[in-house]
């Protein structure tokens, strides 16, 4: 089921207003049932292959804190072989099959191992994580061996976020779900409060500027090189507002039942530099590497050399867990690579801003940094984006090319007939050209950068609560009213659900 | 919760005129299926041509229109938007109607026929404009209305059975959808778009009406429509270009990127129907834009060519006469002859219906 749909409209309220009539003791079941439901609406024999991942993580969490010394790790490593097992058969068979076909191929061998035709399990990627979470956490001693397996189960289907996060972490949710949540007033409002704005993002920006990106990136040769450079920068900004969307639905849904899931998202364009960048985007994913993946590794407590070597592997396998593509290998690879670069450069850096003065000049120091983090982080969300790494080459060779001012009114009609489409404004003014669509949503974009910097003092419910009722519903109303006369319904999957 | 949820009413005015504009406007005729339809082919049927019609059920419109003819043409069209601008002008001195139905499957085509054949009225000649999607399993139908008379209609043209008495359309008058419908923001946005869009030429949002065309499309008797001449000329040439780029990698209706085994045999069936009841059948392969099909021609879509020649091979087995070429090239049509990315004008689909009498 989608957030963005109209059976979810009916899900939500009726999920909700049961869970706070029934009594405590009954609620756990149902929103098991109901999370098993939401799941069940996009493929449901997939349902299955959650329940085998919950029957192995609740009897692999009893013997690893029952068993001592190497059985106790030797359990472990059953419930890590089960998850990414199912990770590994579902997401990455086909991928690994097809590159050693290849190779076999270009050695000349025969490969007789046939593709599997399997769809891949929606948000696969984000329940595994969520499940290993707990048996690791329960192996480290950080976590007692969760008994009811109802409340495990509940752990890994919690509806909000099943399919797309945030990752939660079992001593943040677990003890949640024992909890007699008592309606209360501040909860639901800031959860609605965020739901709205959460579908602002996917409504009015995300799936406005797929419209744009979607062509540009199938088929970047029918198209001038900034329409392709305009196309990258929406992107960046579509798959924020895409998954921050999605995140802000899912923390603001869980929030009206009295739930708090962790924040997944923290202005992450506005980050000076790459270390800034990853502690912004999806914070429950790069926390999660590196609490079970980079500190295991070494983490930082490791010679100069190593320490980078860690920081690559790290975000190279993150590259992997997006998606089985090369593409996101590479994806993953840069930003591991900005990473390091950023580590090494520092000295150099600071050198060059005090060759160049910036100290006089913070300001223009920080916008510089700013620019560059942007642009660096997408030129590879190109590589996130396109469906090959020659296509992604491709794009990024074509950027270059027909920056003639004579194409400029083509270009704008590329726009108007991408960006517009079925646009409101744009029909209802025939007159709008492309340049005014793209300033219409562009300016959609500011109103969502303002909001974002109101919020770094305090969460925009927050702010929100702190006014005169007129003018807070005022903005709810006008929100509202943006969300239906500006937003793109086609009902797209989010971005992040192939995950 | 009681406080929360009288301010949650205070939202209610909101979602009220979103309602109340979607069941005022009705952009659908969600809420009388069918007699907005009705009311158009009933002008039409008197010889009138119909104006301002706006958010129609083309399917509806055609279907009551040919159940009220009492007599086969001796021209029937059956087709897409692509030859919706035919008009009987075209063949003097022979009766013409026009069946083509905007993004027609193959299915939907053997389902208009049907409510000829079925009444006993086959014309002399039938023109069938043939699109790649017409092999293209995923497109067999485009009308819901036909689905089911589709799947009926398929199952005995393959194991080669006359045909039944087509079926009556049963509709509720609310059904599910409706009530759906009704709720969604982006009915509530095409409430308000046709609400300005009537506003600004001064006419009430759901009427039409006798005469020339003013707002949206007119209806001619023969089944032919007219897109408002303004409406072309405001176009431009930027406007199509812009869109035949975008068609270029994603044709509208698609290119199948192979030709379904049972959609030819469909189609083989039906021709060998039409040829076996005496009548006189002539393919029509409308052109592509120019800009569209350069591009197709460098992506999977050039099977394109696949297609024509297969369509060409099977008039030539049946010895049927074949106008018009995918490629606008054969044609000398060029980006001047569209006034969208998808449609030649009439003055257009004359020239090449000339060039082959």
């Amino acid at each position: 089921m989608l957030f963005n749909s109209l059976p979810f409209y009916i899900f939500f309220p009726l999920v909700t207003l049961g869970y706070f009539l029934l009594p405590h003791r009954f609620r756990w079941l149902w929103l098991l049932a109901a999370s098993a439901y939401f799941y069940m609406a996009f493929i449901p024999a997939y349902i299955l292959i959650l329940l085998a991942t919950i029957l192995v993580d609740y009897f692999s969490g009893l013997a690893i804190e029952k068993a001592e010394g190497k059985r106790r790790r030797g359990f472990l490593i059953l419930s890590l072989a089960a998850n990414l097992g199912m990770l590994g058969f579902f997401k990455y068979f086909n991928f690994f099959n097809a590159n050693a076909a290849a190779l076999a191929h270009w050695l000349d061998w025969n490969y007789p191992i046939p593709s599997l035709n399997i769809l891949l399990p929606i948000g696969l990627s984000f329940h595994t994580f969520q499940s290993m979470a707990y048996t690791i956490e329960v192996y480290r001693g950080n976590q007692k061996a969760e008994r009811h397996i109802g409340i495990l189960a509940l752990y890994v289907l919690f509806y909000p976020q099943l399919v797309a996060g945030p990752i939660e972490r079992p001593a943040h949710m677990l003890p949640q779900f024992r909890e007699a949540h008592k309606f209360d007033y501040q909860n639901a409002a800031d959860g609605l409060r965020l739901m709205a704005w959460g579908f602002f993002k996917k409504l009015v920006i995300a799936d406005r500027l797929a419209l744009l990106v979607n062509p540009v990136f199938a088929e970047p040769s029918g198209y001038p090189g900034p329409l392709l450079a305009l196309a990258a920068l929406a992107f960046s900004y579509q798959i924020y507002c895409d998954f921050s969307g999605y995140s802000d639905i899912a923390i603001g849904a869980a929030r009206v039942m009295g739930f708090r899931l962790m924040t997944n998202f923290d202005r992450p364009y506005s980050s000076h530099s790459f270390s800034e960048f990853w502690r912004r985007w999806h914070i429950s994913l790069s926390s999660w590497f590196r609490d079970y993946f980079y500190i295991s590794l070494g983490g930082n407590r490791v010679p100069t050399w190593r320490h980078s070597l860690n920081i690559f592997l790290t975000f190279l396998v993150s590259g992997l867990w997006h998606g089985a593509n090369w593409t996101f290998v590479i994806w993953g690879m840069l930003h591991g690579i900005y990473l390091i670069a950023e580590q090494w450069m520092k000295r150099p850096r600071e050198a060059m801003f005090r060759f160049l003065r910036l100290g006089r000049a913070p300001r223009l120091q920080k916008a510089l940094e700013w620019l560059a983090v942007f642009s660096l982080v997408s030129l590879a969300w190109i590589f996130f984006r396109a469906p090959s790494l020659a296509a992604a080459l491709d794009y990024i060779q074509r950027i270059g090319r027909h920056w003639e001012p004579a194409g400029a009114s083509l270009l704008f009609e590329q726009i108007r007939v991408t960006l517009g489409q079925n646009f409101p404004p744009a029909i209802l003014f025939s007159s709008l050209n492309g340049a005014q669509v793209l300033i219409i949503v562009v300016l959609q974009i500011l109103f969502l950068e303002a909001v974002q910097r109101l919020q770094r003092q305090q969460p925009l419910e927050r702010i929100l609560a702190a006014q005169p009722a007129i003018l807070r519903w005022g903005a709810y109303y006008a929100l509202l009213a943006n969300i239906l006369l500006f937003g793109a319904f086609e009902q797209t999957t989010f971005i992040y659900f192939q995950f | 919760m009681k406080p929360f949820l009288q301010r949650i009413f205070l939202l209610l005015p909101l979602l009220a005129s979103m309602l109340f504009l979607n069941w005022f406007v009705d952009p659908a005729h969600l809420r009388a299926p069918d007699a907005y339809e009705r009311g158009v082919v009933s002008m039409l049927a008197q010889g009138q041509a119909v104006t301002n019609v706006v958010n129609d059920d083309a399917s509806a419109i055609l279907e009551y229109h040919i159940l009220a003819q009492t007599s086969a043409p001796d021209i029937l069209l059956l087709g897409t938007s692509k030859s919706k601008g035919i008009h009987s002008d075209f063949f003097p001195g022979q009766t013409f109607f026009n069946a083509a139905l905007s993004g027609s499957g193959l299915g939907d085509l053997l389902v208009i026929y049907h409510l000829y054949e079925s009444r006993g009225l086959i014309p002399d000649a039938v023109i069938l404009e043939l699109n790649p999607w017409l092999l293209s399993a995923g497109r067999a139908s485009q009308s819901k209305r036909f689905e089911a008379r589709r799947a009926e209609l398929e199952w005995n043209l393959l194991r080669d059975r006359a045909p039944a008495r087509p079926s009556r359309v049963k509709r509720s008058r609310f059904s599910q959808s409706i009530y759906a419908r009704i709720f969604t923001p982006d009915y509530f946005q095409s409430s308000l778009l046709q609400l300005w869009s009537a506003a600004l030429h001064g006419a009430a949002p759901r009427a039409y009406h006798a005469g020339d065309a003013t707002n949206g499309l007119t209806y001619f008797p023969d089944g032919s429509i007219l897109v408002r001449p303004d409406m072309i000329a405001n176009l431009g040439t930027e406007i199509p270009e812009a869109y035949a780029l975008k068609y270029g990698w994603d044709p509208p209706g698609g290119i199948p990127l192979q030709m379904d085994v049972r959609q030819r045999k469909i189609l083989e069936a039906f021709l060998a129907r039409l040829l076996e009841s005496g009548v006189k059948v002539t393919f029509y392969l409308p052109p592509y834009h120019p800009t569209s099909y350069e591009l197709m021609m460098n992506a999977p879509s050039r099977f394109v060519t696949d297609i024509q020649s297969y369509f060409i091979e099977l008039a030539q087995a049946n010895r049927v006469e074949v106008i018009g070429s995918f490629n606008p090239g054969d044609l000398g049509i060029t980006n001047a002859d569209f006034y969208d990315p998808t449609h030649i004008s009439t003055e257009a689909i004359l020239r090449i219906f000339e060039e082959n009498r």
